[in-house]
């Protein structure tokens, strides 16, 4: 299929370019599929700022050529697949990826392949999934929907489109898997792309926060004034600012990857990152009986094989919190304070599914004053 | 009770429900009473409970009349176990009644709109038995504003309203009572469905009302007039009760209790003030006038800030509800601190397990505990309380004798050292969240919980379960609940004999309300010749089908059992919704098309 200039959107390109950089740079290793042992850097597309005018795709998956790293195939949230040679373009880190001047271009793709397939992935979702999705977007069955319903979202945990946000809290973990799949389908040929990448939709199974609970009706046994009105109450306490904040005390919600429900820990009455730790190394590791350990393997049952590995250091989980810019970082990179009074929520993650958090924590240090 | 002569001749008890038209003629051969009937009704006339009345009128025939004729209230716990005629013809000297209608699940949306329970039937033949009817008390009825309109024109001495757990009315009912009643002493709305169309009811009270006792509005959402509801405020000098809405402000209350110091049940507005310059101050003493205050409420959106305002009248309070007070643990802390005399508490479980350790520091006397959930239906669910809150209050109030407690994580071991510290529970309803959950330490069955309970409190009344339970619940609540007279059972046990031993074991039982359990047939009719000492029996969402209620109703004609159909086209076979009731008046009359009397 030619590249039809009408279909043409506009993708933000500066970032992706910096990733591949950085992928060839370090040069390929690890699996041999191109993939890294560990992986060290979390890319992300930001958005294209004052350019609302322009239709906007959002990037899914990235996959390079593995045994020809100058080629890599992009796709996003629209039906077509683009391959580009990089060797094309000239990569400054800037945003104005192929701009000329006095205007602004988007990046050529050399090739660009429509799949057919789309239509069809939605079998690759659980029922359950493609419900959700459905609700996400209110959509009620139509060719849309399957689009949509393909769509991931390769942006920060917590930095979802409106639409996603029932639905979208695994997006690091999701993207890295889809990033993967993509590697090992991918063949020489760009021809075969009709492959599904989209298998990283598979992901949302995985997903930490559970699909939301259907509500049975009349449980809790409350009255309906109660509800009502503790209703109220809580859109109140939203709309005055997450965490909750009274005199003393600040309240903000700790969630898990994998256990069921969240929990609220007050930060005020914590000293240093240490005492942080081990409260809440306490607190989730109930949560880690009869969890599988990161090989796979059943870890035997009782508190003491299972305590979390100290939260700041260790190799299982690793905890992130998300600051008054929405952007997911660290904890432990920046002092304290500064961490108390910026962090609104924790999120303790897989350390396999948190990457390149670190270095943006300490670019975030360093443009604050 | 006046002592019996040995050489009476012994009549036989007489059926509770016996109608009896006109006073009984007693010829010399039956009259064996030594008082004349004059005393007779005047002594019994100081027994106020029902149920002790209830015992006398089965005495004999005479006391039966004595006491129907000296009997000024009346407590139908089930508005369809009894007509309003049959209660009229017995009871002919009424001055205040308490009726209570639906099923109880009716207000966790189980029974569906327009089940029944109308008022209004009752009120007509009220009209013309009781015309100096005082008192009306409703509770789960249908209540219309014709209703109120009509209640209020018919009735000339009518003094108090009090509706709780109501719907199908307007604020437009309300004017009606306001403008017409002239003798009301108390207007106490409580958390119905109402129809919320303006704050104008209060301005409809003449200036000549002056008997106001008791009015609370606090569920009401609609602005009142500040102006009327203060002349109102001023111009009641008995008022002893008094329980805002959220629209009075802070320095409104202020003004009020200005005007009535004698108050002793108050429900504040919100208790902040959007201004920050420097009013906290002002408000200092708005307390420091009210001697009598033994019950605070409200407290909405309350603060650290202005939570002090209160703590003068702290020390004298027996009744706090904070269960509309978002307050985090050391907020409480510093309330309860002052508040020593506390015997009933209300909570939201924002104050968390921390909070909970400052109510058994705090509390010695504590009687009831009551901890309701923020977020019930919050999708990120936060842990409000645990079973540890729970332990430190049985801690420090080994008094505690009714408790309501919502939470998402509990202990079959907490539990029972809950029950070693307070063994005089009389209600314990113990509500875990997520339906079916084990303990979460363990991983097994709450059954030793409630087991646990149950053994050691044994003046048990009240009984709610919840979480991951097996059928050795029922049989520990058979065995040893002996005083048990309501239970109600959601989520659990395993097969019939669950709700057997229950229906075997507990000879007081008197309501029973179980939904989402594996209950059959077998277990319905188990009961059958339990129902007519019940209340009521209500089950939905179990296993009993059609042929078992129908069966159940052919050997019980004096039971009513209904079932409540879903929609169209559900499987006839099965009974999704039945609810068990005895009764003298025999079907309803005006059920609706879902109803299926059988």
């Amino acid at each position: 299929m030619k590249d039809d200039g009408a279909s043409r959107r506009n993708i933000t390109t500066a970032a992706m370019a910096e990733m591949i950089k950085s992928m060839m740079m370090k040069g390929y290793g690890g699996d041999g599929n191109g993939r890294l042992g560990e992986a060290t850097e979390l890319f992300t597309c930001q958005p294209v700022r004052g350019r609302t005018f322009t239709p906007v795709v959002h990037l899914n998956a990235i996959a390079i050529d593995p045994l020809n790293p100058n080629l890599f195939v992009v796709a996003v949230s629209d039906e077509f697949t683009r391959l580009y040679d990089i060797r094309k373009y000239r990569y400054d880190a800037s945003a104005a990826f192929g701009i000329l001047r006095g205007g602004y271009r988007d990046a050529k793709a050399s090739f660009l392949y429509f799949h057919l397939h789309v239509k069809q992935t939605s079998k690759f979702m659980s029922m359950s999934e493609a419900s959700m999705e459905k609700k996400a977007y209110g959509i009620t069955g139509n060719k849309d929907l399957n689009l949509k319903a393909t769509e991931l979202r390769l942006g920060l945990p917590g930095s979802e489109s409106p639409e996603r946000e029932a639905v979208n809290k695994n997006l690091v973990a999701g993207a890295k898997r889809g990033f993967s799949d993509t590697v090992k389908e991918l063949p020489k040929q760009p021809a075969l792309l009709e492959k599904k990448p989209q298998v990283s939709v598979n992901s949302n199974s995985q997903t930490s926060v559970p699909a939301p609970k259907q509500q049975v009706v009349g449980w809790p046994p409350i009255r309906s004034f109660r509800k009502n009105t503790m209703a109220v109450s809580h859109t109140k306490n939203e709309e005055n600012g997450d965490p909750k904040m009274g005199s003393g005390c600040l309240y903000v919600k700790v969630s898990m990857d994998g256990a069921p429900y969240l929990r609220k820990v007050d930060l005020e009455i914590y000293s240093c990152y240490l005492d942080l730790s081990s409260a809440l190394e306490k607190m989730f590791s109930c949560f880690t009986i009869g969890q599988y350990g990161s090989h796979g393997v059943p870890t035997r049952d009782g508190l003491s094989e299972s305590r979390l590995m100290n939260l700041l250091h260790g190799s299982e989980y690793v905890l992130t919190y998300e600051d008054k810019d929405g952007d997911w970082m660290l904890v432990g990179d920046v002092p304290w304070d500064m961490f108390i009074s910026s962090c609104k929520r924790m999120r303790i993650m897989k350390s396999s599914d948190a990457i390149g958090l670190a270095p943006r924590a300490m670019e975030k240090c360093r443009n604050r004053t | 009770m006046p002592t019996m002569d040995p050489n009476r001749k012994k009549s036989k008890p007489v059926d509770l429900v016996d109608s009896v038209d006109s006073r009984v003629e007693l010829t010399e051969s039956t009259r064996s009473c030594p008082f004349p009937d004059e005393v007779l009704e005047r002594v019994l006339s100081l027994i106020d409970s029902h149920k002790d009345r209830s015992s006398v009128s089965l005495v004999c025939k005479d006391w039966y009349n004595a006491e129907r004729w000296s009997r000024r209230h009346v407590f139908i716990g089930n508005c369809y176990s009894v007509s309003p005629e049959i209660v009229a013809a017995r009871f002919p000297r009424i001055r205040s009644v308490t009726l209570k209608g639906k099923p109880r699940f009716s207000d966790f949306n189980l029974v569906p709109e327009d089940w029944g329970a109308d008022v209004h039937p009752w009120l007509s033949v009220f009209s013309s038995a009781y015309p100096f009817l005082e008192e009306l008390r409703l509770k789960r009825m249908a209540v219309s504003d014709e209703s109120l309109e009509f209640l209020a024109t018919s009735f000339h001495g009518f003094k108090a309203l009090s509706l709780l757990s109501c719907d199908g009315f307007s604020t437009d009912g309300l004017k009606a009572i306001a403008s017409h009643c002239k003798n009301l002493t108390e207007l106490d709305i409580q958390e119905n469905g109402i129809d919320d169309l303006g704050g104008h009811w209060l301005s409809c009270f003449p200036e000549s009302q002056t008997s106001l006792e008791v009015l609370n509005f606090a569920s009401l959402n609609s602005e009142v007039s500040f102006d009327a509801l203060e002349k109102l405020v001023s111009r009641c000098k008995s008022l002893r009760v008094l329980k805002l809405n959220r629209n009075i402000s802070l320095d409104q209350l202020q003004k009020l209790l200005l005007h009535c110091p004698q108050l002793m049940e108050l429900g504040t507005g919100t208790f902040m003030q959007e201004l920050i310059s420097g009013p906290v101050t002002e408000f200092k003493n708005m307390f420091s006038n009210c001697r009598k205050l033994v019950t605070v409420s409200g407290l909405w959106d309350a603060t650290p800030l202005y939570l002090p305002v209160i703590y003068p009248v702290c020390a004298s309070l027996t009744f706090l509800n904070l269960s509309y007070a978002t307050l985090q643990s050391s907020e409480l802390a510093n309330l309860l601190f002052h508040c020593r005399s506390l015997r009933r508490l209300w909570l939201l479980d924002t104050v968390g397990d921390k909070g909970l350790e400052a109510v058994g520091s705090c509390c010695p006397l504590l009687e009831e505990l009551r901890v309701f959930p923020a977020d019930p239906f919050d999708q990120e669910i936060f842990l409000g309380v645990t079973e540890s809150g729970f332990v430190s209050v049985s801690r420090g109030c080994p008094k505690l004798r009714h408790v309501l407690y919502f939470c998402r994580q509990m202990t079959n071991a907490a539990v029972a050292t809950i029950a070693r510290n307070c063994p005089d529970f009389t209600h314990f309803r113990l509500c875990i969240m997520n339906p079916g959950q084990p303990d979460y330490l363990t991983k097994e069955p709450m059954d030793e919980a409630f087991g646990a309970i149950v053994k050691t409190c044994t003046k048990l009344q009240r009984l709610a379960v919840s979480g991951l339970l097996t059928d050795r619940t029922f049989e520990y609540i058979g065995q040893h609940a002996k005083n048990m007279e309501t239970l109600s059972v959601a989520f659990a046990g395993n097969s019939d004999l669950g709700m057997e031993c229950v229906l075997k074991g507990c000879p007081k039982l008197r309501k029973l309300e179980i939904r989402d359990c594996p209950f059959g047939n077998a277990a319905l009719l188990s009961g059958l010749t339990k129902y007519e000492s019940m209340r009521s029996l209500w089950m939905s969402a179990c296993n009993v089908t059609m042929n078992a209620c129908r069966m159940l109703a052919k050997e019980k004609p004096r039971l009513n059992v209904e079932v409540m159909r879903d929609e169209e086209g559900s499987d006839d076979s099965q009974a999704h919704k039945v609810y068990v009731y005895r009764s003298v008046a025999g079907p309803r009359r005006d059920a609706p098309p879902f109803v299926l009397t059988l």
